[in-house]
């Protein structure tokens, strides 16, 4: 790794569907608004992550151009700026597809470098930034590579089911690539995606099955981030984050003061259970916190991490 | 008529593997080689890591209590199994005065500690490496009859 990237945690799974994108930014952003300083990289062709934070059809929006042409060009990494207080991304998207195949053409002559090419990137804009998250492809081996190369960190979701735990597999055989050039690279938590919080034996199960792959330590967060179809959709509709459509929903008229006529008509968000989304990523939030500031403190004496203002 | 094969008997299913080989990985510390980077620096090994294992935990109690101790990373007390075990009162007093003569005798004469700290549990442990050396001598029908047969004193409880 890196000097600098101290603070990357990648997001990642060999499989697509498990929450990626949707931990990168309700985490990411939920941190910005604690005050600290973040920046997301969408490492995903899809771009997907504009959806969650809303800015699919903003000027901004370049379809992943200039993270391609840091990737492929060792261009100047430039992240779009402010698109939450405290939130800069660089944006992911279709370019990326021509960024994977001119990183796969590269890795043929060099592979290291190929590798190395987000680390690279990243290392003049970390210092601008507390914590540094990467929203991992769940294929595109070559981007998935050079995010684990950048990262000190990975931090993969699951889902209860055994498909989305076998992806731990794919993050694996990712690692190998990467660890002779980032030997620092280690697994921060595993994090369980969209659970129904009535199943408990099933959420259970999933965790002794992690365990029983990883070890008793297996560093498994305490915090699950329930399933709350809802709230994920109208989510992505409006481009909100879990608390900022918490915020709305609970700032929204009570049926009982549209109903008196009290209340002004409203078309705005109405899932409640944006309430209990909102509750688990602050969770995971000070979750992944408390084990970055734990690992800090036994290795280099930095202090805390805390946030500004 | 054809002649149908013999049924085979039925015997239940091939158990089904569960565990994702060597995703254990991941974790930095389940790695157990030195690793090599590309411009030929080594890394922060796991090797080097466990020669800064205590004295006692290298030169430890029985080869899979020493493999199992000097995991860097993991705790000692996560590696081992909970198991939980009614001893007698007496038993209990005698072994906590051992732990802290034990323990008083690491302290150096310049007031720093060398070794591991010594428990109670860990003195069990000892004991059950002990005991399983000698279980081809054990035999016996009660707890009383199995300490008579290894020269012990039998302990009467309830009597």
């Amino acid at each position: 790794m890196s000097s600098g990237l101290d603070r990357v945690i990648a997001i990642v799974n060999g499989k697509g569907g498990v929450g990626k994108t949707t931990i990168t930014a309700n985490i990411g952003g939920m941190l910005a608004a604690s005050g600290y300083r973040v920046l997301l990289v969408d490492m995903d062709p899809q771009g997907n992550l504009a959806e969650e934070l809303g800015y699919t059809d903003s000027e901004a929006n370049d379809d992943g151009m200039a993270l391609a042409q840091t990737l492929v060009f060792a261009a100047e990494a430039k992240p779009a700026r402010g698109i939450r207080e405290n939130l800069d991304v660089l944006m992911g998207g279709s370019h990326l597809d021509m960024a994977a195949a001119g990183l796969t053409l590269k890795a043929q002559k060099d592979p290291a470098s190929a590798k190395a090419a987000l680390a690279q990137g990243l290392e003049g804009l970390a210092e601008n930034y507390d914590l540094i998250f990467i929203d991992c492809p769940p294929g595109q081996e070559t981007l998935q590579q050079a995010a684990l190369a950048a990262a000190r960190w990975a931090l993969i979701p699951v889902k209860t089911d055994a498909s989305s735990r076998k992806g731990l597999r794919d993050v694996a055989r990712r690692l190998d690539a990467v660890v002779t050039i980032n030997p620092d690279l280690d697994l921060l938590g595993i994090v369980l995606f969209g659970v129904n919080r009535s199943a408990k034996r099933v959420s259970e199960s999933a965790r002794e099955a992690i365990r029983q792959d990883l070890g008793s330590a297996a560093p498994i967060f305490e915090t699950s981030i329930r399933h709350a179809e809802a709230a994920a959709q109208e989510s992505r509709e409006r481009g909100l984050l879990a608390f900022e459509l918490e915020e709305a929903v609970l700032a929204a008229p009570k049926w009982w003061e549209l109903r008196r006529g009290s209340g002004q008509e409203h078309d705005g968000p109405r899932s409640k259970s944006a309430v209990g989304v909102a509750e688990d990523f602050q969770a995971l939030g000070e979750e992944v916190v408390a084990r970055i500031t734990e690992s800090e403190a036994t290795s280099i004496p930095t202090g805390p991490i805390k946030a500004e203002g | 008529m054809t002649t149908q094969p013999a049924r085979r008997t039925l015997s239940g299913l091939t158990p089904k593997v569960t565990k994702t080989a060597g995703v254990d990985r991941l974790i930095k510390a389940n790695r157990p080689t030195t690793v090599q980077n590309d411009e030929g620096l080594k890394s922060s090994t796991v090797s080097e890591q466990a020669s800064d294992a205590t004295p006692t935990e290298s030169a430890g109690l029985t080869e899979s209590v020493r493999t199992h101790s000097v995991s860097p990373a993991v705790p000692k007390y996560l590696q081992l199994q909970r198991r939980e075990a009614r001893i007698h009162v007496e038993q209990a007093d005698a072994l906590t005065m051992l732990t802290r003569r034990l323990n008083s005798e690491r302290r150096q004469p310049n007031g720093t500690t060398v070794g591991e700290r010594i428990t109670d549990n860990t003195l069990i442990r000892v004991a059950i490496d002990l005991l399983l050396q000698r279980e081809n001598e054990i035999h016996g029908v009660s707890e009383e009859a199995l300490a008579e047969g290894l020269g012990l004193e039998p302990r009467r409880v309830g009597r």
